[in-house]
């Protein structure tokens, strides 16, 4: 019996009104493998039938949602609210926040959700690229890092040297035209019909939390989706298909950085 | 222990006048309006990333807070009113935070800081991080309050500031509670010598929900100890009253400010709280006569 046991039970009960339905029908039982004393599971009973624990129970949802509002604005519109209640409902039910940082919610509900996706149990054509787009633009916009344009050297023995994107960009693959999604993501229009097609979103950060957005298809958007900082540029090029000027230009460019091996 | 009479550690504030409790989407209004409030009360907590106890480097500073800070406090003071330390929380004492709360006073001089008397947090049970987001009441009981005074002790040790502590929103009772929450109040003042930050609509908020009487709790709050009032506004939504901080002030909450007045000798600060998030729907022009109009009673008295 202690504080902490009654506190875990009171934000259990406030979380999850399943809980509060079981613990109303059967308190002992329910509360069991908490520590508590009579007068705590008296009070957690009674609570537990008490409608106005619904009131915290939605400040503490609109919370989590906000969290999710504020970070991935975009992946709400790509969900919609039938989306976005059938998802984080399943989300929340999974565990409770775990972190107060926006930026780490998002992704622990990013790693959710393409959880759901894989396994068949939620689907949606656009949420990976929408939602995979929206944290790296949060995690550049962090990162204090800074892309500057203008033509590199490209070295001779780009076959032998490592090749990976530069520090400050992120490659997003995208199964149709990034544009366009986003555009009809901004004035509200609906996605459907949109045209589907393999395309690479570049972002890069050009410092004072400015993000330049670039859209490759072909080869340059399997190259930069392929480069991943452990594999030299001849092997990308068998494996991937892509001759050699193009990764030249893209390191010409500054999109990507070469090492040796 | 307590190194100073209960009674001392309130004298000499500085009567700051009409606060603005900042939010990131009122930066710019800040910047625009600096004449129009005297002092901007900030949450600490959003302006760093803290990794959970026990993590090297806790408390993340955001890179662009300090800059934005420094240009604020040129001009006008801060205070810090922490969503961070739970205090109510059965977990241990989290003495980091008060640690970072001590060096963000260093830094930017808050005359006082405060916090939320309840618990939002609870690691130790769960093994990782957990915040509700919600703050949520702890019961009015004899062991508690012996747990809070021994609490607000060690932060009145750490920081040479007086403490406040916030009267809570709350949605339901926890029944079977040794003392009402006026009595708990007034104990924990007088025991421990720290401030009380009287949250107007939050009193509102609870009697209207539970249905008591606000009056007559204000009539037994002991308002000496008073240090700071927030005032907000809030809306109803499915015959609940949220403390929403959405909008304008009712006009009960400013008879209660009329109330309290005469009988805080030590008030020191009247802060209007807006959620940020209702700020681009609803303009500067809401905020700018809430708080002139906190400005007009407070000079109303001082006449
Ligand atoms: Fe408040």
């Amino acid at each position: 019996m202690s504080l902490q046991a009654f506190q875990q039970a009171l934000t259990d009960l406030v979380m999850s009104p399943a809980l509060r339905a079981r613990v109303a029908e059967d308190a002992h039982g329910q509360l069991a493998g908490y520590d508590l004393s009579e007068q705590e599971l008296r009070r957690l009973a009674a609570l537990a039938a008490d409608p106005r624990v619904r009131t915290p129970t939605f400040l503490h949802r609109a919370f989590r949602l906000s969290m999710l509002a504020n970070t991935v604005p975009r992946t709400c519109k790509v969900l919609g609210p039938g989306g976005i209640r059938e998802l984080t409902h399943a989300w929340w039910a999974a565990g409770p926040p775990r972190t107060m940082q926006y930026l780490k919610e998002a992704q622990l509900f990013a790693d959710f959700a393409r959880g759901r996706l894989r396994d068949g149990s939620f689907q949606n054509d656009f949420l990976e690229e929408v939602l995979d787009t929206e944290l790296a633009m949060l995690a550049l916009g962090r990162s204090g890092l800074t892309w500057e344009p203008g033509t590199r050297p490209v070295p001779d023995d780009l076959a032998f040297r490592v090749l990976h994107l530069h520090p400050a960009c992120r490659a997003i693959a995208w199964r149709h035209e990034p544009d366009a999604v986003l555009a009809a993501l901004d004035a509200g229009r609906p996605l459907d019909g949109l045209p589907s097609g393999d395309h690479c979103l570049l972002l890069a950060a050009e410092g004072g939390g400015r993000l330049l957005l670039k859209t490759f298809r072909g080869e340059p958007a399997r190259a930069l989706l392929a480069v991943d900082g452990a594999r030299p540029g001849g092997e990308i090029c068998a494996a991937h298909g892509v001759p050699g000027r193009v990764l030249a230009e893209l390191l010409e460019a500054g999109w990507l950085g070469s090492t040796v091996q | 222990m307590t190194s100073l009479q209960p009674a001392d550690r309130l004298a000499g504030l500085p009567r700051l006048g009409v606060g603005l409790s900042y939010q990131a989407p009122l930066r710019g209004f800040v910047l625009e309006h600096l004449d129009s409030f005297d002092f901007l009360e900030l949450i600490p907590d959003i302006f760093w990333a803290d990794q959970g106890r026990g993590a090297p480097d806790r408390y993340r500073e955001s890179v662009d807070a300090a800059p934005f800070l420094a240009r604020v406090a040129a001009s006008k003071p801060l205070i810090a009113h922490s969503v961070g330390l739970s205090i109510g929380s059965g977990d241990p004492f989290d003495a980091a935070h008060v640690e970072q709360i001590a060096a963000w006073q260093e830094r930017y001089g808050f005359p006082w800081h405060s916090d939320h008397l309840s618990f939002n947090r609870l690691e130790h049970v769960t093994g990782h991080f957990m915040d509700t987001g919600v703050t949520l009441p702890v019961p009015f009981d004899h062991e508690v309050l012996d747990l809070l005074c021994e609490r607000v002790d060690r932060v009145q040790a750490r920081i040479p500031v007086p403490f406040l502590l916030e009267n809570n929103v709350y949605y339901f009772e926890i029944p079977e509670q040794d003392m009402t929450e006026a009595e708990f109040l007034n104990r924990l003042t007088e025991r421990t010598g720290c401030g009380l930050l009287l949250d107007l609509h939050n009193i509102y908020t609870n009697a209207r929900n539970l249905g008591f009487d606000p009056w007559s709790m204000l009539a037994s709050l002991d308002l000496s100890r008073v240090v700071e009032v927030h005032l907000g506004g809030g809306m109803e939504v499915d015959g609940v009253w949220l403390d929403a901080h959405s909008g304008p002030c009712p006009e009960e909450v400013w008879a209660m400010l009329e109330e309290v007045l005469p009988r805080a000798p030590r008030l020191c600060g009247v802060v209007f709280e807006m959620f940020g998030n209702y700020y681009p729907q609803v303009g500067p022009e809401p905020l700018l006569a809430e708080l002139g109009r906190a400005r007009r009673v407070l000079e109303r008295r001082a006449a």
